[in-house]
This record gives C-alpha cells, structure tokens and sequence, in this order.
C-alpha cells in the first residue's frame, strides 16, 4: 500500500472498526452498567444515553441478593468444582491419547486416527439422550462422575493435542532416552511441560465448555443441590419477583469467571489456536 | 508388539474407552432404539416397530417445521458470521502492530463469544422485549415499536442475527491467526511482480487461509444445525412454532414426551444429513 492514501485509508479503516465495535459491546457495557443501578434509575435512565453512564445512586445491592438471597453462590460452586476434575482428567485423557498418535507407531493408529476425525462430525446432540439412559441404568445420575465420565474423551481436543504433538522434534526424545527416562517418563517430564500453550488452551476449553454447559446438566442433575450455573440462572429468571437489575447483576456474575479466564490465559488460547491452524495434516 | 507399543496402547485405552462407551455405543444403541417403540417410562417393554417411527416422522408436520427452521437457520447465519468473521479479520489484520487499537478490536469483537450462550440468549430477551432498551432506541430515532421475539415472522431472524454476533469472535481470531501465518516474503514477491492490493489479496491472502476457511465452513455450518439453546431460552421453539428447531424436537420428544423411539429416529436421520453435508462440503472445497 502506498504511503500518499495510506493515511485516508487508515482513517477510514479505525472508523469502521470503532463504529461497528461498538455495536459489538453495547449490550454487554449496558448490562454491567445497569447492573449496580436501583430499579427505578434503570427503567428513568432507559429513554435516554444516560442508559448507558453510571448513575450517581450506583450500589451492590443487586449482587448481594443475587449472590446471597437467590443462591447462585451455591451453583458457581458447583460449577467451579466439575470444571476443575474434567480439567485435570480431561489433559490428561487427550492428551495422553494425542501423544500416543502423533509419537509411537502403531498397527492401527492411522484407523485410529480416521476414527477421532469421523466422530469430529457426529453431532452429540442427538445422542445426548442415550448417553443419559447409560448414565441413569449404571444408577450415575445426580453424580459427579455420571456428568463427568461422558464429557471426559473428546475427539477435538485428542486431534488438538496429536497436531501440537508432531511438530515437537524427535531428536528431543533421543536426548531423553539416552538420559534414561522411559516413553512414560519423557511425556509427563518433557513433552508436558514443552506443551504448555496446548495445555492451557485445552484446560481453557474445557473449563469454558463445563461452565456454559446447559443440555447435559439439565438431563443429568435433576437434584437442585448438584445444578450447575447455567441451569442456575435460567431459572433463576423464572422466578416472578426477581427484578431487572437483579438479573443483569445474576448475568455479569457468571460471565465475569469467564472474562478473568480469557484475561489471563488470552495469549495461550491464541498460540493455540494458531498452531492448530497451521500443522499440516 | 515392543515395549513403547505397549505403553502407546496403554495410553491410548482410556481415551478410546471413553469413546467407545459415550459416543460410539450411543450412535449404535440410538439406530436400534428408532427402530424400536422405546417409551422412558417402560424401557423393558420396548418392542421392534420395523420403520414404524420413520413413518410416524413423514407424517408428522411438525417434524417438517423443525427441519426447515434448522435449515433456513443454518443457510442464513452460516454465510454471514463466516463473511463478517472474515471482513473483520482483514481489516484488523491491515492495521499494524504497533497500533494501540489493534488490540481493543480483536477483545471488543471477541468479547461475545466470552458469554455463554445462555446468558446472551437471557440478555437479549431483556433487550428485545416490549419495553426493552432496542424499542427504546427505535422509539427515540421516530421508528415503530417492533415485536422481535414475540413475532413469527421477527423471532428466527432475531436469533439468526444474535447468533452471528455472538460466535464470530472466535473464527475472526481464527483467521487473524492464518492471515500472519502468510509469510511476508510472499507478499513481497508479489510486489515485485507490481501486484495491486486486490491481486495480493487473491493471489496470496486467499491461498494462504483456504485450508483454515474451509475448516471454519465445516465448523460453523455443523455447529449450526445444532442450534437449541437460543430458541429454548428465549422463545420456547415459537411463537406457531417459528422458531422449533430440530434437536429441539429431538429434545422435547425423548426429554419431555419420553418418546425415545421416535427421537432416536429422528436422531438417525439429523445425523445421516449432517454426516452428508460434511462429506459434499469436503468434497466440493477440498478437490485439489
């Protein structure tokens, strides 16, 4: 690009980009902002742009009621828990399976591997059902373990890992074996710790999918002491008294575990995503 | 086998395990149960119906009604997240890195995708409704109140829309990340053959990002036809059913009228015409 029209073009380029920005986070900045506002500021300030500046009478009160009166505590807990083992359980799973693909000749690991691409595409929707009646005949319904165990082997995050796997150098494995470590040695101690970007960005997978999830808990958990946070809130909403600012307080609350996520682990996720768009298959 | 096969196999076993008894089983078990009169509620009384639920289904107008929402859904919001994932994608990407902005756009139109589909689906019914902030915003410009999710002839584009800007953050970032993968110096090659902008853009940008484009294709077209949540939270499949969506009624029919035979066969047929949209599409975009 020349340097003479560069200058309009960049110009141009940031309005559009700002512009259509701004589309993209009104409703999330309005939610926030409206959330530490009294009921009757939020329905005032609605006809106005002062819908979408803080209002002077701003309080926590909404989060408190949300937090303490409509037991949301009790799901984030929940939630946080489940996350946490099909996190560990679920690296672990995958990407043992991964490594076992991408480094060590097998007799059917290219079967294998076309297997985990096929059920890529089958969609778990439409057998979310019967994988609920296994659940329910092995008297696992309302467990940890019957919402985890069907959650836990994940063909994507198994081909995630494969593709991270085979670019790591074999060389390296040679130098640790003339060190002495065996193959399981060398992937908890080598390949693990050199894999870090694919490790965060399967664990942030994993927790994003247990924190969203609403089909599987709502047909596992019928127990409203297990629920997770999604079904929480939903019904939540379903309660007549709950008022406007209460749930846009209840909604910033289950997002914000997963903004301070994304915050954290931000350069991780794109690391990886980049590496699974570029290894060749 | 030696010693390192072992140890792969036993690396291996728990995964392929898992997949076998939570994906595999259920395909197999879910064909034979559409086969058969499974009701939840008496699960040792199933008997064999023959084609008995996919005749039900051919008769059944509703079963019609989800399948062509799923697909008007999925024609819709496929080409237009894909398109502005894409846009947005070029147009970050031109900026250079040492632009403080850079970094704002990629969180602003990221931002969406953070929300569960719950939560943007709760949200938006605040936003949308009657006395909402959107009919508040058409009001004060001199626009007409409009019914959105209240309407049937509103609501699917509703969702359609709320879709696209919810999940096209992450094929944006997607892309961004296959548009500086493109070696520079292949950009400087066209240079020096005098290529314009346009030409780079065809000749370079759209052969680099191909195998991620056709990917993301796949990805969103699949995901597509497994929308549920969004109806189900914020319309409850209507209003005159307008918004009922196939593994809705899928849903509904095991879930709530515990008719497992039936959805099973519905299941059957949902994943034959995925399965077959998958393999048309490869063919068609991976022919080289």
């Amino acid at each position: 690009m020349t340097e003479l029209h560069s200058k309009k073009m960049k110009l141009l380029l940031h309005t559009i980009l700002i512009i259509s920005s701004i589309l993209f986070l009104f409703p999330m900045i309005w939610m926030v902002i409206n959330s530490f506002k009294p009921e009757a500021t939020i329905m005032n300030d609605l006809s106005g742009v002062q819908t979408f500046l803080p209002s002077g009478d701003f309080n926590f009160k909404n989060y408190h009621s949300v937090l303490f009166d409509y037991g949301i505590t009790k799901y984030i807990i929940n939630t946080l828990i489940y996350a946490f083992f099909a996190m560990i359980l679920g690296v672990i799973i995958n990407g043992m399976a991964g490594f076992a693909l991408a480094k060590i000749k097998f007799p059917f690991s290219d079967k294998i591997v076309a297997i985990i691409i096929l059920l890529l595409i089958l969609p778990m929707e439409t057998v979310i059902i019967t994988i609920f009646l296994i659940i329910n005949d092995m008297g696992l319904s309302n467990t940890i373990i019957g919402y985890l165990l069907p959650t836990m082997a994940s063909p994507f995050f198994i081909y995630m890992f494969r593709q991270f796997f085979l670019q790591i150098e074999d060389e390296i494995e040679e130098a640790a074996t003339l060190d002495g470590a065996g193959t399981i040695r060398y992937f908890f101690e080598f390949v693990i710790p050199m894999s870090k970007p694919i490790v965060a960005t399967v664990s942030i997978f994993i927790f994003l999918a247990i924190w969203n999830d609403f089909l599987w808990p709502i047909l596992v958990f019928s127990d409203n002491s297990m629920m997770s946070v999604q079904i929480g809130i939903n019904s939540m909403f379903n309660n007549q008294n709950i008022t406007l600012g209460e749930k846009l307080a209840a909604l910033t609350v289950v997002t914000i575990p997963v903004v301070i996520v994304y915050g954290f682990f931000q350069q991780y996720i794109v690391q990886g995503v980049a590496a699974m768009g570029s290894s060749k298959e | 086998m030696s010693k390192k096969q072992k140890i792969g196999a036993a690396f291996i076993a728990p995964a392929l395990l898992l997949l076998l008894s939570f994906m595999i089983i259920p395909f197999i078990l879910t064909i034979y149960y559409s086969f058969t009169d499974y009701y939840m509620l008496m699960p040792d009384s199933k008997e064999f119906v023959g084609l008995g639920n996919y005749i039900h289904l051919f008769n059944d107008p509703t079963f019609f009604k989800a399948a062509y929402n799923t697909f008007f859904f999925t024609v819709c919001v496929v080409p237009i997240q894909l398109g502005f994932a894409f846009l947005i994608a070029l147009l970050i990407n031109s900026i250079s890195d040492k632009s403080k902005l850079k970094g704002y756009y990629k969180v602003a139109f990221f931002a969406p995708t953070v929300m569960s589909l719950t939560v943007i689906s709760l949200l938006w019914t605040i936003l949308l409704s009657d006395t909402g902030l959107i009919n508040q915003i058409l009001m004060n410009i001199g626009i007409d109140k409009q019914p959105f999710l209240t309407s049937p002839d509103q609501a699917m584009g509703v969702i359609i829309a709320i879709s696209a800007w919810q999940g096209l953050g992450y094929q944006m970032i997607i892309f961004l990340a296959g548009l500086q993968g493109i070696p520079k110096s292949q950009y400087e090659a066209a240079e020096l053959d005098n290529a314009n902008s346009w030409n780079k853009f065809l000749n370079v940008t759209l052969p680099g990002i191909k195998p991620i484009l056709i990917l993301i294709f796949l990805t969103i077209t699949i995901g597509a036809t497994k929308l549920l949540i969004q109806p189900m939270v914020m319309t409850g499949g209507g209003p005159a059913q307008s918004t009922y969506t196939m593994v809705y009624y899928i849903f509904d029919t095991a879930n709530n009228f515990r008719q497992v035979g039936i959805a099973s066969a519905m299941s059957v047929l949902f994943t034959t015409v995925v399965i077959l949209i998958s393999v048309i599409q490869q063919k068609i975009t991976g022919d080289e």
